[in-house]
């Protein structure tokens, strides 16, 4: 919890208490001081100034669109560093609230609220905004007398026009998982009221079914599911529900955008062809002029005690203005070809020359390949196939025909009132809250009562790669040969000076050592540094002092074997060589060997080994 | 991000450490390696609670094949010259940082990675009067055939070229009974030269332009334990550093936004050398991530392949 209870915040306000936690805030109950009203205020809980930006462009946005059925904004509330809206308390809670409650909800009353939702969602389309968010969490219920008024809040992620192309962030502007248009998810920059259509059709279709449209097949829904899962249509997950409504949000839920409703209106035409006066409202001006959502250049005078009580317009009438001039560009261009989905690419082609040092790995390294065995290609946006669109066609068709809605009185002259669904109009009167009539209003259905039968196939999308790995004949580089037996070179006189080697005959001379043995015995292994890298020494001596072995140096991984030749003598001085490759002098005793050597073009290096 | 576990510095293949082939020596290495991944870590709020890992569905692979070759120029001066072909692909398109990203995110990428070119000056030999061998080095890299490609998450580089410093510290030893131990680690700062100077983050992000991408720290490091001389084995890591922007900072419109990215990571693992007495090598090792930041957080990699010494510097 941000604040306490009692807490004073901004001076006027004290906190009842929490309301409810949302993605990025809190939302307290807080009374006025002075005046004694009720009020909602949305908290950020970050102070993160990218955040700060978008709740006051969110309380912009919901301050100017003046509307019924849009959450008002009055004020903005700075406390300690955060920031915060201040809204009138809307007691009735949330549509998501009123979901948990009562599973599904029947045709005539879901009708209705979703009428008040498109007033709301039609209204901020013609002022220029897409919502982007839209999910019961973010429709308010006000409970008035009986009945319940829609009112559509959290514009934190909506899009104004053109102006915020470049806010787009993962998490935020991908919405809700669900609720979100397939090409939203993919490309939140890329949306238009479309996405806000189909998030409409996936509330009313929760609202009707107390079910998800897609849905994985392990149940869960993903960011990813309006994207990859199959649809199951309307009809097939209750085939009690009219044909016309079943239509309409089937459309709704299309996962191409050019294949839904093209506005609010045209959704509500269908929608509420047999409750004209339902759309008689939706169709209606919305009253709303021309907004601006310019931040200020000045920073606002902070919040104190000194500061004035705002003015807290509890329940904003609409106005009677004309209708604004919609914003065209705005709006989706109906002949827009829809990108299609992209076919799995052909590869570009590899370059022979790395299949082919592969392939000479491949013989050596071998059984690393089944790294690569499957690699199957998704493709995202598959539109149905022609057999999921028979058996979706197939379903609708085989749909028992059910009993006609009553018959709605011809349309009648647009109400200002701006209550939906009021008790003499509703079928079932709504009620909320856990009064004596409230839970069991007599259209519960309990979800599951009717098995949901799932589009049996999801798109086949699994598209078999070419094998990736072409054999090729192995070209490996040539093996360097050692030339071990040429040039092999003995160092015949021990007092030699050293680094002056000479060349002698393969056949190495007796040295003159004297028959017992007294200087160090070198044979065996060694180990050590060799011109600063790791070097081992395997040598054989005879008891004369002959020495031969071999030498190694490590090359980074690779390794360089010298085979050598020499001889040490009774005060341990050692030479050995490598034909002209190698020439090595040193001081032997039985535990250590240090000296220098020679090697190529590589001169007076070190050398330090022992046992 | 890619980046971070493709086309690091390290996983010394052909050798690493301060140590140099003599003038006119020269080795090959061909190898290949594959890397999986299927969780990223991200910071995808400004709050450290915000921090989450997600599942990139049945994860990404690559798969790569490189040449690395190394030439004694002269006495304790060595370059090593790398070209490597990669292949990224997801196992699904159709989970979230996939979508997140936008279509074609998650294409298979193919394509020439990172060449690389580096000098090494061996500066100071443990037997001369130090208990260390020090190296310095330069690296280049050009990354032109990985920028088509770089805002993809399955890229192979993000198509920079750069350029920096690296100092290798090293010290080897006996073992006893003709084996011996190694031990190297190395530090490499690398300028790149940003493909922007004005990526402008998300609303989240900084309110100035900033440059993506940033240099880059690469620390790396093995320990090879070789009872003989033709075995060794031991462990390694391999560490990256990179300031930029958070996750939940990112324009995810600009073609630069994985290379905006800040990122750490931290992968330790081991490797087996056996050497035949000609000098060729199989060498093979592993390294999985084990600390990470807006990065793969389960990555592992796998790599195998020869080393041949292919000429021996003459007098
Ligand atoms: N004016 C209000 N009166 C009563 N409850 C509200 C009000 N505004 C929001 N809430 C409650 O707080 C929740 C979160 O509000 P919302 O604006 O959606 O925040 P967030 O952007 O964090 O999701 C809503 O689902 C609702 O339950
Ligand atoms: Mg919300």
């Amino acid at each position: 919890m941000l604040l306490e209870v009692g807490e004073r915040v901004a001076g006027r306000f004290v906190v009842d208490h929490l309301v409810a936690e949302g993605g990025l805030s809190e939302v307290y109950q807080v009374r006025h001081i002075e005046l004694g009203s009720v009020h909602a205020l949305k908290l950020l809980r970050a102070d993160h100034p990218g955040i700060t930006k978008r709740l006051l462009m969110e309380g912009r946005i919901q301050a100017q669109l003046t509307h019924p059925n849009i959450a008002p904004v009055t004020d903005v509330v700075r406390h300690k560093d955060r920031v915060g809206l201040l809204m009138p308390l809307i007691l009735g809670k949330s549509m998501a609230e009123l979901l948990e409650r009562r599973v599904q909800i029947p045709v005539a009353e879901s009708l209705e609220l979703m009428a008040g939702v498109l007033c709301g969602v039609s209204a901020a389309h013609g002022a220029g905004v897409l919502h982007r968010d839209i999910k019961p969490g973010n429709v308010l219920l006000l409970v008035e007398g009986e009945a319940m008024r829609p009112l559509v809040t959290d514009f934190g992620i909506a899009k104004v026009a053109e102006s915020m192309g470049n806010a787009t962030r993962v998490g935020s502007a991908m919405g809700t998982p669900g609720y979100s248009a397939p090409e939203q998810v993919l490309d939140a920059a890329d949306v238009d009221v479309r996405a806000d259509i189909f998030s409409l059709g996936v509330v009313l279709y929760r609202m009707l079914t107390g079910r998800m449209p897609y849905v994985s097949p392990d149940g869960s829904v993903r960011i990813g599911s309006v994207v990859s899962e199959p649809y199951t249509p309307l009809g097939v997950a209750d085939a009690t529900l009219p044909d016309a409504l079943c239509e309409t949000v089937d459309k709704a839920l299309a996962r191409s955008a050019q294949d839904r409703f093209a506005d609010v209106h045209e959704m509500a035409k269908a929608l509420l062809k047999e409750r004209p006066k339902l759309l008689a409202r939706v169709l209606a001006p919305s009253g709303i002029g021309p907004i601006s959502f310019e931040l200020p250049t000045l920073d606002p005078v902070p919040d104190g005690p000194e500061s004035g009580a705002p003015g807290v317009t509890l329940m904003p009438e609409a106005a009677e203005q004309p209708a604004p001039t919609p914003n065209l560009a705005f709006a989706p261009a109906p002949t827009e070809p829809e990108s299609p989905a992209p076919l799995p690419a052909a590869e570009e082609k590899s370059p022979l020359i790395w299949l082919g040092a592969a392939a000479a790995v491949l013989l050596l390294g071998g059984g690393l390949w089944w790294w690569q065995g499957e690699d199957p290609v998704t493709e995202p946006l598959a539109e149905n196939t022609p057999e999921e669109q028979l058996v979706i066609d197939q379903a609708a068709a085989l749909k028992p025909i059910s009993p006609p809605s009553p018959e709605e009185p011809p349309a009648e002259p647009v109400e200002e009132e701006v209550l939906l669904g009021a008790p003499s109009e509703l079928g079932e009167p709504v009620v909320v809250g856990p009064g004596p009539s409230g839970v069991e209003s007599s259209g519960i259905k309990p979800a599951g009562e009717k098995p949901v039968e799932a589009v049996p196939e999801g798109p086949d999308q699994e598209v078999p790669e070419e094998p990736s790995a072409e054999t090729v004949a192995s070209d490996g580089p040539d093996v360097v040969e050692p030339e071990e037996g040429e040039d092999v070179v003995a160092v015949v006189d021990p007092a030699e000076a050293p680094g002056s080697i000479t060349e002698a005959p393969p056949v190495p001379e007796e040295p003159e050592q004297p028959p017992s043995w007294s200087g160090p015995d070198v044979s065996g292994a060694w180990s050590g540094t060799a011109g600063g890298r790791p070097a081992t020494m395997l040598l054989k001596m005879t008891p004369e002092g002959q020495v031969s072995g071999e030498l190694v140096f490590i090359l980074g991984a690779t390794r360089r074997s010298f085979p050598v030749r020499g001889s040490v003598d009774q005060q341990g001085r050692m030479k050995l060589s490598s034909g002209s490759d190698l020439s090595l002098s040193a001081q032997a005793s039985e535990a250590s060997i240090n000296g220098s050597y020679e090697q190529g073009r590589s001169k007076d290096q070190s050398i330090r080994l022992g046992r | 991000m890619m980046l971070a576990w493709m086309c690091v510095i390290g996983v010394a293949e052909a050798g690493g450490g301060p140590w140099v082939l003599g003038p006119g020596d020269q080795t090959i290495y061909v190898g290949m390696d594959v890397q999986r991944l299927t969780q990223l870590g991200i910071q995808a709020g400004p709050d450290p609670a915000d921090y989450t890992t997600i599942d990139v569905g049945e994860g990404l692979s690559s798969f790569g094949v490189k040449a690395i070759a190394n030439y004694g120029l002269l006495s304790r001066v060595e370059l090593e010259l790398e070209v490597p072909w990669y292949r990224v692909s997801a196992n699904r398109v159709d989970v979230e940082p996939c979508l997140a990203l936008g279509e074609g995110s998650c294409k298979t990428t193919q394509s020439i990675g990172l060449l690389r070119g580096q000098a090494k000056w061996l500066v100071l030999d443990e037997l001369q009067g130090m208990p260390l061998s020090v190296s310095l080095g330069g690296t280049m890299r050009y990354g032109g055939f990985t920028a088509p490609a770089r805002s993809r998450i399955t890229n192979v580089g993000e198509g920079t070229t750069d350029l920096g410093p690296s100092i290798h510290l090293g010290r080897t030893g006996g073992l006893g009974k003709g084996g011996y131990w190694s031990a190297y680690t190395e530090l490499y700062w690398l300028y790149r030269f940003p493909s922007t100077d004005s990526y402008q983050g998300s609303d989240l992000g900084p309110d100035a332009p900033v440059s993506a991408p940033m240099p880059e720290w690469v620390l790396n490091g093995e320990a090879l334990f070789s009872p003989d001389a033709s075995v060794a084995f031991g462990p390694s890591f391999s560490g990256l550093y990179r300031n930029g922007l958070d996750w939940y900072e990112l324009n995810l419109e600009d073609p630069d936004r994985l290379a905006a990215l800040g990122v750490y990571n931290m992968r330790v693992g081991g490797k087996l050398v056996i050497r035949n007495e000609r000098g060729v090598a199989f060498s093979t090792g592993f390294l999985r991530t084990v600390v990470s930041y807006n990065n793969p957080s389960d990555a592992w990699l796998v790599s195998a392949g020869l080393s041949v010494p292919t000429g021996l510097g003459r007098p």
